[in-house]
């Protein structure tokens, strides 16, 4: 699978225009996509039992939509969380599904960038793109979730992240082009196939 | 007196790096001169009603949040917790005048740089700020789970942990004091090579494993195909 769209589409229109945007700009492409919604969905959150890495290694206890995401997002070329900012952190559904993944890399340690990171489970993972959303974000808050974003791609395996804010609507349109205009260069291209039909 | 109150933002509850962290500021202060209480925020969500909890947080002169760094950030139960803290405290006027209680973080990571919990330590001033109380400011330590399963063996005081213990002594002086004392963060964690803690990393992990049965090879697992 190519893109794995997961949206916690519950806090403003701004999330809900985003996703609405993003959508149509994959189905328009014909680009292949799974999407989750996962506003008001049950999920757990991880108890930090390291069962995933010392128990039944790569597989968390749970079995919900957070381990369906965490198989999926393994086999994406690229990863998009669509989540509201507040206090310069994601959401909490999207909180759970990040925490969720560690099933994903090992408990072994590498350094990078001089510091000490997990290693890989996996060959390959997707690139990290972030769509933040909302109107009340001070600059301040913005810094800190960029800085977190990239903090989190260095522990999911990848140099950096992409992450684009929208306070307003008028930013969608500017981080869907944007996202288009990156996807040749995360390797994703256009199913001519899809388009036909 | 000063009022004082700590909440565990683990989900391992009473069985964490945090609790540890708590237990060893706690004791750090004269419980003659001061009342102190201790939150465990997975218990007090599992709570019908968890206002009585709230209500004693908001009453303390100083809140110590002790917790994980998750995914760089905050783990997701416990954001949970802080918003439905922010939503009782909009209520409560008495917060929003006198700017109480002062809000302080401990925040503890796997990894042994304790400056990797500078993200977290930001987003818990962020959050003091948007519910209108006081930030002071947040101590970040690496290598909590060599620091949890060390600590019979290896106490806080000795020379490789020292620092650890400086920076709680820094927070009991500035609880103690009326005045603002530390300006900004601390990032500390036990002194040992990087070399050396990724050798003992990965053995504790294997010692681990094996008690499952499980042999070093099967850690490499590759479920998802
Ligand atoms: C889901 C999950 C995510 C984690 N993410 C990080 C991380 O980003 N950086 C880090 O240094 N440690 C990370 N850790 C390790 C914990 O911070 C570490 O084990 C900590 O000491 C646990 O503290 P506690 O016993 O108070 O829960 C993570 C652990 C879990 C279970």
């Amino acid at each position: 699978m190519a893109i794995l769209l997961i949206s916690d589409n519950n806090h403003n229109s701004i999330i809900e225009k985003s996703v609405t945007k993003i959508k149509m700009l994959l189905d328009k492409g014909g680009y292949q996509y799974k999407h989750y919604e996962i506003a008001n969905k049950k999920l757990n959150h991880c108890i930090g039992c390291f069962s995933c890495w010392l128990k039944t290694p790569g597989i968390c206890i749970f079995n919900d939509i957070a381990s369906e995401i965490a198989k999926d997002y393994v086999k994406s070329d690229v990863a998009i969380f669509i989540s509201n900012i507040r206090y310069g952190t994601y959401s909490v559904p999207i909180r759970r599904v990040l925490d969720r993944q560690i099933p994903n890399i090992l408990p072994f340690f590498e350094k990078v960038n001089n510091e000490i990171h997990h290693s890989s489970r996996y060959n390959n993972y997707p690139e990290f793109v972030v769509v933040g959303c909302g109107e009340d974000i001070s600059d301040f808050e913005i810094e800190t979730f960029k800085s977190l974003a990239d903090a989190n791609a260095i522990n999911f395996k990848k140099e950096k992240a992409f992450v684009y804010v929208c306070r307003a609507v008028r930013d969608i349109d500017e981080t869907v082009q944007s996202l288009e205009n990156h996807f040749s260069q995360w390797g994703i291209t256009r199913n001519e196939k899809n388009l036909l039909c | 007196m000063k009022k004082i109150c700590f909440v565990n933002g683990s989900p391992r509850g009473e069985k964490s790096c945090s609790q540890y962290y708590i237990d060893s500021v706690k004791q750090l202060f004269d419980i003659e001169k001061n009342r102190t209480h201790v939150i465990i925020s997975t218990a007090s969500l599992k709570k019908k009603n968890n206002f009585e909890d709230f209500k004693i947080m908001a009453e303390s002169e100083n809140i110590i949040f002790s917790f994980p760094l998750y995914i760089d950030s905050i783990p997701s139960h416990f954001l949970e917790f802080l918003y439905q803290f922010e939503k009782y405290n909009k209520v409560s006027e008495r917060n929003a005048i006198n700017k109480l209680p002062r809000i302080y973080a401990i925040i503890n990571n796997g990894f042994i740089e304790g400056h990797q919990n500078k993200n977290a330590a930001r987003i818990m001033y962020h959050y003091a700020s948007r519910i209108g109380l006081t930030w002071r400011f947040a101590i970040g330590i690496g290598a909590g789970e060599f620091m949890m399963t060390s600590k019979k063996n290896i106490p806080i005081q000795s020379k490789m942990k020292l620092c650890i213990h400086e920076a709680f002594l820094k927070l009991k002086k500035d609880i103690e004091s009326n005045e603002v004392l530390c300006e900004n963060n601390i990032f500390t964690n036990p002194k040992m090579p990087k070399k050396l803690f990724m050798f003992m990393g990965d053995r504790h992990w294997v010692q681990r494993a094996r008690k499952n049965k499980i042999r070093k090879k099967e850690l490499y697992n590759k479920p998802i195909k």
